[in-house]
């Protein structure tokens, strides 16, 4: 573990520690490059993590819910973060998706859509795929590079079933980055469920225990748990400065910096932009444009479960590996742009309750629980399309800890999200029906651990944010390295890519010190 | 086993949702004073709590249990505790001295008709998560829990469905 000072203005300062933060940090040290890695959260071990969906929501959930300004019935939404070192790379399922070509040339593949802003990714196709190759051999990612699938559960015995006998092809328990098999100092995978809560042994592929460690055995990296990043400073020549921070104890410190990077999730990334406005950069930093916080994007979700006539105990084993792809491809001819996963999921018997039942009593209540075992499910997961009117602002009345504006969220689906979620409903509902469903449990999700959007790349200063090596336009040593740099959000769960964008810009980072170019 | 509304609240997200929010708020403080443990008073929870959550292989000892962890989450909050006691009172009130005898159907129409009083989604939002993290419960509804300690469900039953055909080898890896 090393510690870099306060004034060292040779180091590269990163902010949030999740995919995007800690690959980059790890990359740059392999590379060597010293980095100061900014985390507002606590460091756990595999000792903290528990089978418990409840005491983990209070270990890893970002405390501070963002004030929602969407009409209702999205005035629930909760934009969903992990605040701990890892970031929200301690969540996730481990769903290791490619957005494919056409997601990512969304524009020209499905055309102007009104009140839509989806653009075209300025990275090039035959360039992002080399990076996604590396981010799965990282991730150790199932299906590739010749790493086995993972068994199939329950849950995916129905799923494969039923997608089977209404005409799917494209199913299988998916590219996952959960080790099938032991691999990279990391166990194989004992089926143990608890996926989102942790993974206690570790099969899992997490920024935790791997990006991270890696970084520190470099010498090179200097992690700062407990550490809130307030505002991004700049000199007088508009080159970023450094990063004021309040630390444990809550005290403010500025480390200075030779290149800032913002890797601080979708709603935190575009606030902390908004907030370092000055005189020179009235409107927030990077932000001439006008776009920083705007084309916020989370994914279409809706859950599908039923009951079926026999038991199913979908919670036993790796939660999200079963994966149909069938209704992925853009076919306009279904009557919306762009296409949706079906993913399966379980949760326990607590989280399934409040997830599907809140509100309902009675016989309906009582039956859900009593059925809980034959309940088999699937989240849908639909690319979601930008416009530029869902954005994250700051607040104008509600102020954090420090004095600072929250993050205010505004998002009103398109009506290609409405159309694309009633087509996803009817055909999941379709799927389990064909192998015997009961009864339906069908709920519509309205936040997302999905953030997205909000500091766009694009080929045009005047269309986005940050160029197509998330280097923003009018900063020079000022990155943004999380999923705010996507353009779209294709039907592609997004820590993949954002892994494959970090590896990406670490190289140019470190080949921009040799040309002595930053 | 007690999680705590806080504690509820900041699970919600974990749903990739954010679903229960709302449900979960829990109006202010209007009820009529009154002491939870006055006589009967407990007794009458049991008989709403099975109204709200009629679970069918359930036994009286889950609705005890589940009543014992709302009064105890009362004495800690006596905003809540008002609500349990108004939830009480008005049972008891609604039937006279015959409560303790309400067929289900009857039961039934009597929560219909509160649903509007500032007690019923107070009680409701507390005790449906209580209720689903009852070990008892959980062995009604087949749901096994925390498997770290059990070596997982590797070799506990994680593929062991039958009533369906099972996938083909090239759609999924072997079970090592």
């Amino acid at each position: 573990m090393s510690a870099f000072d306060l004034d060292d203005d040779s180091v590269v300062v990163i902010i949030g520690s999740g995919a995007g933060g800690a690959t980059l940090a790890n990359e740059l040290c392999q590379q060597g490059v010293r980095c100061v890695l900014l985390e507002a959260g606590e460091r756990l071990t595999l000792t903290d993590f528990e089978n418990d969906e409840f005491a983990m929501a209070g270990k890893l959930a970002w405390p501070d819910a963002p004030e929602v300004t969407s009409p209702a019935p999205l005035d629930t939404s909760r934009p969903y973060v992990c605040k701990a070192v890892g970031g929200t790379t301690l969540h996730w399922s481990g769903i290791a998706l490619r957005l494919n070509v056409v997601e990512r040339r969304a524009r020209q593949e499905y055309g102007t859509l009104a009140g839509a802003s989806h653009a075209d990714w300025p990275v090039p196709v035959a360039d992002l795929d080399a990076y996604y190759a590396r981010a799965e051999d990282k991730l150790g990612v199932t299906g590739t590079h010749g790493t086995p699938l993972l068994p199939g559960n329950n849950n995916f015995k129905v799923l494969y079933n039923g997608a089977r006998r209404i005409g799917y092809r494209d199913i299988s328990t998916g590219t996952m980055a959960i080790n099938s098999r032991a691999r990279d100092g990391r166990p194989g995978c004992v089926q143990m469920g608890f996926c989102l809560q942790g993974c206690k042994i570790a099969a899992k592929w997490s920024a935790l225990y791997t990006e991270i460690p890696r970084a520190e055995q470099t010498g090179r990296l200097d992690l700062r748990p407990g550490c809130m990043a307030l505002r991004i400073e700049h000199d007088a020549r508009g080159r970023a400065s450094g990063v004021v921070y309040a630390d444990r104890a809550g005290r403010q410190q500025r480390q200075r910096a030779r290149v800032v990077c913002v890797a601080a999730n979708s709603v935190q990334s575009a606030r902390l932009l908004l907030n370092s406005a000055s005189t020179t950069f009235p409107q927030g930093l990077a932000n001439s444009s006008g776009e920083v916080g705007r084309n916020y994007m989370t994914h279409n979700h809706v859950f599908v479960m039923a009951r079926m006539p026999k038991p199913v105990h979908a919670y036993r084993g790796t939660v999200q590996a079963g994966l149909v792809a069938d209704e992925r491809p853009h076919r306009p001819e279904r009557g919306f742009a762009g296409g949706y996963m079906l993913e399966q999921i379980a949760f326990g018997l607590p989280l399934a309750t409040l997830a599907l039942q809140t509100g309902s009593w009675g016989q309906q209540l009582g039956e859900f629980i009593d059925g809980y075992a034959n309940i088999a499910g699937l989240v849908v997961l639909g690319e979601d399309l930008p416009q530029p009117d869902n954005r994250v602002t700051l607040s104008r009345s509600k102020m954090d800890a420090h004095g600072l504006p929250i993050a205010s969220i505004h998002r009103v689906p398109h009506a290609n999200d409405h159309a694309m979620m009633k087509h996803a409903t009817e055909r999941a509902s379709a799927l389990y029906q064909a192998v015997g469903a009961e009864r339906l449990y069908v709920r519509e999700a309205t936040g997302t651990t999905h953030n997205l959007g909000t500091n766009r790349m694009s080929a045009n200063p005047r269309d986005g944010v940050v160029n197509m090596w998330g280097q923003t336009h009018d900063v020079p040593n000022l990155f943004v390295s999380d999923g705010s740099q996507f353009p779209t959000s294709g039907a592609a769960n997004p820590t993949l890519t954002i892994v494959a964008l970090a590896i990406r810009q670490a190289d140019y980072i470190a080949r921009e010190f040799t040309a002595r170019s930053l | 086993m007690e999680p705590s509304k806080r504690q509820l609240l900041r699970a919600l997200p974990l749903l990739l949702a954010g679903v229960a929010a709302s449900a979960l708020r829990t109006p202010p403080a209007q009820a009529e004073p009154g002491a939870v443990a006055e006589d009967g008073n407990v007794e009458a929870l049991r008989v709403v709590c099975r109204g709200l959550v009629p679970l069918s292989r359930a036994d009286e000892a889950v609705y005890r249990d589940v009543v014992a962890v709302l009064v105890r989450m009362g004495s800690a909050d006596p905003g809540f505790a008002t609500y349990l006691s108004a939830a009480a009172h008005s049972l008891r009130q609604h039937f006279d001295g015959r409560w303790r005898r309400v067929s289900s159907r009857e039961l039934r129409a009597y929560l219909d008709s509160v649903q509007q009083a500032p007690f019923f989604p107070a009680l409701l939002s507390a005790l449906t998560p209580t209720i689903v993290s009852l070990p008892a419960v959980w062995r009604i509804a087949g749901y096994e829990g925390e498997s770290f300690t059990k070596g997982g469900y590797l070799l506990r039953g994680f593929n062991d469905l039958d009533w369906l055909p099972d996938p083909p080898a090239d759609v999924m890896g072997p079970a090592a």
